[in-house]
């Protein structure tokens, strides 16, 4: 089985060769199992989805920059103070933005390279949120198979508890 | 040993290992914050190399963009990087020393549940 790279800390994919010495765990055990490997699963659903919303983020400073881009010195602008108050501004400077970089530094920058740097933001994020489904997938299969492990298991128990009390019935009286 | 004194001890290791999990699960948030932190300054890293010698880099100190000298940027989050670095070596250890100090103790409990369940039983043969 292809594994996908760990990226929790405590993410441990089952290698199918284990599926025999899971069969021989007891069912408490494995239905443990399967709601930690669930939880997990769940965790990265979360976080796959957080990273869905920074690429919109990055995507949406980008489109503004285009529209910057054609934008003259001298122009006149509406700045908002709040989402619902604006004062009227001119552009000044207008080939240079401050890009926020993370980790509390900005950089001046020209548009061009400040669209650069969105775009590269987008494409490291995309590539976290291809390995992520990759792993997710992963996680999800061992999941299945496991819950089906545990399935057969249940099943097996059901039949002998019903033939051990079938039998019993037999010996000493009849059991509904 | 009387079933009490053997219930008492079982308790106290239980107790004893909720504990250990609990500071355990600690460790497990602060690596991951840490984790978190290093990505962010690898980032930055990588984009103040980018950044040519003239241009120019401002911290955000409180509310306000505080200027700064591009090389001492960069040998800032060099410096934090170093740091988180070695926070999360650190944790690492301690992880690891707690995972073996758990392992002992779930030993240590699966034992006396056992010599518990023994004991109940033969005490009510």
């Amino acid at each position: 089985m292809a594994q996908a790279p760990a990226t929790s800390s405590n993410g441990k994919p089952i290698p199918s060769q284990e599926e025999m010495s899971l069969l021989a765990m007891p069912l408490g055990q494995l239905q443990t199992f399967a709601k930690q490997m669930d939880e997990e699963v769940r965790f990265l659903i979360q976080s796959l989805s957080q990273l869905h919303q920074a690429v919109k983020r990055f995507e949406e400073s980008r489109d503004s920059l285009a529209q910057l881009g054609d934008a003259k010195e001298g122009s006149d602008l509406l700045v908002p103070l709040t989402s619902s108050l604006y004062v009227p501004g001119t552009l000044a400077n207008a080939g240079k933005v401050m890009v926020d970089i993370g980790a509390d530094y900005y950089v001046e920058r020209s548009v061009k390279d400040a669209s650069a740097f969105f775009s590269r933001r987008i494409a490291f994020l995309m590539d976290n949120i291809e390995k992520l489904q990759k792993t997710i997938g992963t996680k999800r299969a061992n999941l299945n198979s496991l819950q089906d492990i545990i399935d057969r298991k249940t099943q097996y128990q059901q039949q002998q508890m019903q033939q051990a009390a079938a039998a019993q019935g037999k010996g000493v009286r009849a059991s509904s | 040993m009387s079933i009490s004194a053997l219930q008492q001890q079982f308790e106290s290791h239980v107790d004893e290992l909720r504990k250990l999990q609990q500071s355990y699960s600690k460790l497990v948030d602060s690596r991951t914050q840490f984790e978190t932190q290093l990505n962010e300054n690898k980032l930055v890293q990588e984009e103040l190399r980018l950044v040519d010698s003239e241009g120019s880099v401002y911290k955000l100190v409180g509310p306000a963009l505080v200027k700064q000298d591009l090389p001492e940027a960069k040998s800032h989050v060099d410096k934090r990087i170093g740091f988180i670095t070695t926070e999360l070596d650190r944790l690492d250890k301690a992880m690891k020393e707690y995972d073996e100090k758990m392992n002992t103790l779930r030993g240590t409990v699966m034992k006396l549940q056992n010599q518990l369940m023994q004991q109940q039983a033969s005490a009510k043969a």
